[in-house]
């Protein structure tokens, strides 16, 4: 008799899982919304920025619709997760655009899952906006697809201008094995040969590593005088750690990925004197509003500064363009939408320091300018603003 | 009597509906979610008949489709996009390189048995994964192969999924053959017990290779239909993971038979789809139907069907019932 | 630089050498190779941290209930979904395969119950690193291969000199000559189960202070730990210590001589190399 109930097992977990009803069904719908589809993975490996992303998004719909929303219609977020993977994500976003009528996406989560899902907007010639991911081909050859962030060239170069003024001359570069870490590797490279600097060594590592040993130490033996980083959090104070525990002090300079909320109090004292790179600016009272904003809505501070305010420009930016096309009733014009938001020539939003003015055109979907970086160091045990990118000068 | 007309009718119609049902689907409209969702399908169904060439039918514990899967697609990929060879050359290509892997390594690797089978071809496996990300010259490395272009001719969603399905019948056709000829025979007689077939004449090497062989080839024409229906390749799709979730996936369906890879599949590419609300929990929900199916029904959907059948029918004949024996992976032959 | 990479490689081939031991007593009692070795350790290392780290207990309080957490987990796996296929005398894929399933379900209860973040764990070794004759040494180090040592030494004595021991032993050599002289196999796989999971929860421990814990800490420890084992020799408890610090040590020193980013490829390829052409492993069986 058990064997019989076991056996039905399997086929009672399915049919209670189709059943179900969604978590978020339930909220009240509204009548005539303008749904833009989110893509990210809230599951797997980038779940902890995913949630970060969404965050963002969520606030930012917020306010538009407290701000009469799409010209009196309300603007409602659809969320699908893809765990990350690329093939789920491709069919995620079909499954947005065919089956839950959104007038745009807004999606992946990182590189590997916007590389992919990418192309199915453009074969719909839909609108996307893509939140965070930073190599350079993402908006190569794809008409429909808008940037909301920086490309990891502008950061790399930021970084060596930093290094160069602080009077380092033997960079080693270490990266993470991942579409993120190849392609930072790749622009901190062309960062440095623009500048005739030499890099004396180029280390890789899995993300996740037990032991990073093997890279510090070339890096060592090469006699590089600076680290700089595009890693993951973890890995980060990892090499922090061991860098410190080899004798072999040097400073490290890397991404806004290293400031991960885990990163710190696994790296302890080894953190002090890091220093980051990012496009968020912090001491903005307005971002500090928003992360206060964060913490009430979700009961935490987000995972990484940046993400929330990448989401939240995406969704403020995508609702400019919205309401110059959207009719009182029925489908945007996706051709229409497109060029409004390439008409976009002054947006200021919560990326960059304060004054940092999004620029699009025809010819470019890359809107964020370059320079729209700001420099953080651990001091003390925490983060603090170092300084922006525009004061290098006067350093 | 009518038992026996009724199952003749279903094993007929039933194939001869489902095929109706395949050619007529393109015609239902065809929106991009659901075709893609019946693409994957048909896809994901020639990784699962080749692992179960080698897995199901012949007995022999292979954790390394997903590399093959990668192998395939990559190798179409890059000499669409970065060479430019014509569509069809490209995909026998990404034919060729998985199966000459498996020609190349399967000797060595298939001397092996039990968790030491296992363990190599995880180790093959990875390290196919390994090099496609890693190689990045050749590869592209982490961020993949990017601009894969289709013929124009087959731009379209329509044809595309006629030439996937067309090729999935054909290699579904294909395995039932194998299956009821000698090959399959003498798959079958190696997977219960390898010596008593050697005993009995079959060179259980050879057929051991042309099962990985064969298995390998089919992953990657899967790859390579892939690799060419979303554009976009990267190497994340083809990890130790899926591998192991292929695995499942055909366990659950019923390992070593048709039905099973059919349901399998289905499980595989519509299962997250049915269940949006839960998302956070879907590799725990597949994990614990697998759990689930091994403990209680090791047959898998398909098997223990099939096997509740026949146990009726052998009811209906005796009034005897069966010994319990040992509840293999992979029904009776059959 | 030699010198510094053979230490880093003995710590984790430790790491490795603990879970590898973990599989060859679970694999020696019930001739099984579990797949979900790595997620015993995880789930010992998720543990650790909130007893550690949330309830704030000491660290030998901490570890010892993160042992007896993953144990725990290990029996639940074996009376559960394991004895099951053993009683039914189901072929060894079934149960191999099961592991599979096991992983899967321990892997994503694990993000349930802890979340995806990465989270860090206390240790008690300092983190100033000692220095003896110009190689720096990493007191987390340092703690992870006396405790490996003590680990293995306890388990030789187990094993050799406790009646307890040698009837675990006797079950894995003979299981009907065990049974008929009156020890019972199925406590003793149970015990085995609890064992391994404890040996698995302690390299988590151990490992969780580094690379901080998350449910994704296992998976490729858990392939280690087993192509670990396969190295040495399946079965010998010897072999399992000897072929992690092997592999720990390749590893190293691969990634620092030939190239980091291809050291996975490498190791695996050790693995395929042994395979083909010495399966039994590189140290004799102790059968």
């Amino acid at each position: 008799m058990w064997r019989r109930l076991g056996a039905l097992g399997p086929g009672i977990l399915l049919a209670v899982m189709w059943a179900a009803p969604s978590p978020a069904a339930g909220a009240a719908a509204a009548k005539n919304p303008v749904k833009i589809g989110y893509v990210g993975g809230f599951t797997g490996v980038v779940a902890d920025l995913g949630t970060a992303h969404i965050g963002g998004a969520k606030l930012a719909v917020e306010d538009v619709n407290k701000a009469g929303g799409i010209n009196g219609r309300a603007l409602e977020l659809v969320i699908y997760d893809d765990a990350g993977d690329p093939t789920t994500s491709v069919t995620r976003v079909q499954r947005a655009i065919t089956l839950d009528g959104v007038e745009a996406i807004i999606g992946g989560t990182h590189a590997a899952t916007t590389m992919a899902n990418r192309v199915v907007t453009n074969q719909a010639k839909m609108v996307q906006m893509s939140p965070q991911a930073q190599n350079r081909e993402l908006t190569q050859g794809m008409p429909w697809l808008f940037r909301v962030g920086t490309m990891d060239l502008h950061n790399a170069r930021a970084l060596v201008a930093l290094m160069i003024k602080l009077g380092y001359k033997k960079p080693a570069i270490q990266a993470s094995t991942s579409a993120f870490g190849e392609s930072g590797a790749r622009s901190l490279r062309e960062a440095l040969e623009a500048k005739g600097i030499k890099w004396v060594a180029e280390e890789k590592h899995k993300e996740g590593s037990a032991d990073l040993t093997p890279q510090v130490l070339a890096a060592k033996k090469a006699g590089a005088d600076v680290l700089l980083l595009w890693a993951q959090g973890v890995d980060a104070a990892l090499m922090a750690k061991t860098r410190r525990q080899l004798g072999y002090e040097v400073p490290m300079l890397g991404l806004d990925s290293m400031m991960h909320a885990s990163a710190l109090p696994i790296a302890g004292e080894a953190y002090e004197g890091v220093i980051a790179v990012s496009i968020a600016d912090t001491s903005r009272p307005d971002v500090r509003e928003l992360f206060a904003r964060f913490e009430k809505a979700f009961g935490a501070a987000p995972a990484t500064i940046y993400s929330p305010l990448l989401s939240y420009d995406a969704v403020q930016l995508l609702a400019r363009g919205l309401r110059q096309v959207a009719p009182p009733e029925g489908k945007v014009d996706q051709a229409r939408l497109k060029a409004a938001l390439e008409g976009i020539t002054d947006y200021q939003g919560m990326i960059g320091p304060k004054g940092t003015t999004w620029r699009f055109s025809a010819t470019n979907h890359d809107g964020l300018p370059e320079g729209a970086s700001v420099f953080y160091r651990v001091q003390s045990g925490k983060w603090v603003r170092y300084m922006a990118l525009a004061d290098l000068g006067q350093m | 009597m009518a038992g026996r007309r009724v199952r003749r009718t279903v094993r007929v119609g039933g194939p001869v509906l489902a095929l109706l049902f395949l050619a007529a689907f393109p015609l239902l409209g065809l929106k991009p979610y659901f075709s893609q969702l019946m693409d994957m399908l048909g896809i994901v169904l020639l990784l699962i008949l080749g692992l179960n060439l080698i897995f199901g039918y012949a007995g022999q514990i292979s954790i390394a489709q997903a590399g093959f899967f990668g192998l395939g697609a990559y190798t179409a990929a890059l000499l669409q996009a970065k060479l430019g060879w014509p569509f069809p050359l490209a995909v026998l290509a990404g034919v060729a390189s998985p199966s000459l892997l498996a020609a190349v390594l399967g000797t060595p690797i298939l001397r092996l048995k039990g968790y030491y089978l296992a363990l190599a071809t995880i180790g093959l496996g990875t390290m196919v994964y390994e090099a496609l990300e890693q190689w990045q010259d050749l590869t592209g490395g982490p961020i993949g192969v990017m601009g894969i272009q289709r013929p124009p001719a087959l731009d379209g969603e329509a044809l595309y999924y006629y030439l996937i399905w067309g090729l999935a019948v054909l290699a579904f056709l294909m395995v039932r053959n194998l299956d009821r000829c000698a090959v399959g025979r003498a798959w079958v007689a190696i997977r219960e017990n390898e010596r008593a077939a050697a005993a009995m004449g079959i060179d259980a090497a050879r057929y051991k290779l042309l099962a990985f062989v064969l298995s390998a080839a089919l992953a990657g024409l899967a790859g390579g239909l892939y690799a060419f229906l979303n554009r976009y390749i990267s190497p994340d799709s083809f990890g130790l993971n899926y591998s192991m979730i292929l695995i499942a996936s055909m366990i659950i369906g019923g390992a070593g038979t048709l039905g099973g890879a059919l349901i399998g599949s289905g499980l595989l590419v519509l299962l997250p789809e049915l269940t949006q609300a839960f998302a956070d929990y879907h590799l725990l929900v597949f994990g614990a139907i697998l759990v689930l199916v091994l403990r209680f029904l090791p047959r898998g959907a398909w098997g223990s069907l099939r096997r509740h059948v026949a146990d009726h029918r052998a009811g209906e004949a005796t009034a005897a019932s069966p010994t319990p024996e040992p509840q293999a992976l992979a029904g009776t032959p059959r | 630089m030699f010198d510094q990479l053979v230490i880093a490689g003995i710590a984790t081939g430790c790491i490795y050498a603990l879970l590898a031991l973990g599989m060859t007593i679970i694999f020696n009692s019930s001739s099984l190779v579990n797949l979900a070795q790595g997620e015993l350790l995880m789930a010992g290392g998720l543990s650790y941290v909130s007893f550690a780290a949330g309830q704030k207990l000491s660290f030998a309080l901490a570890l010892i209930l993160a042992m007896a957490c993953a144990a725990w987990v290990a029996m639940l796996a074996e009376g559960l979904a394991l004895r099951p296929l053993r009683v039914a005398n189901a072929p060894i894929v079934n149960a191999i395969v099961m592991t599979i399933g096991l992983s899967m379900v321990f892997k994503s209860g694990g993000e349930v119950v802890w979340g995806k973040t990465p989270l860090p764990a206390p240790s008690p070794a300092s983190t100033t690193a000692l220095w003896i004759g110009g190689i720096s040494i990493a007191p987390q180090n340092l703690l992870i291969v006396v405790s490996a040592v003590l680990a293995m030494g306890i388990f030789w004595f187990f094993f050799d000199h406790t009646l307890i021991g040698r009837a675990l032993q006797a079950v894995s050599t003979n299981r009907e000559a065990a049974w008929i002289m009156g020890i019972n196999a199925d406590r003793m796989v149970l015990l085995a189960f609890a064992l391994s999971g404890a040996l698995s929860a302690l390299a988590g421990v151990l490992v969780a202070p580094i690379t901080a814990a998350a449910p994704t800490m296992g998976t490729m420890l858990g392939l280690k730990g087993f192509s670990a084992a396969i190295i040495g020799g399946f079965g010998s408890l010897w072999g399992a210590v000897a072929g992690g610090i092997l592999l720990g040590l390749s590893e190293s020193l691969t990634a620092g001589y030939v190239s980091s980013g291809f050291s996975t490829f490498i190791s695996f390829g050790l693995v395929l190399l042994v395979l083909f052409l010495k399966p039994a492993g590189l140290l004799p069986t102790r059968r």
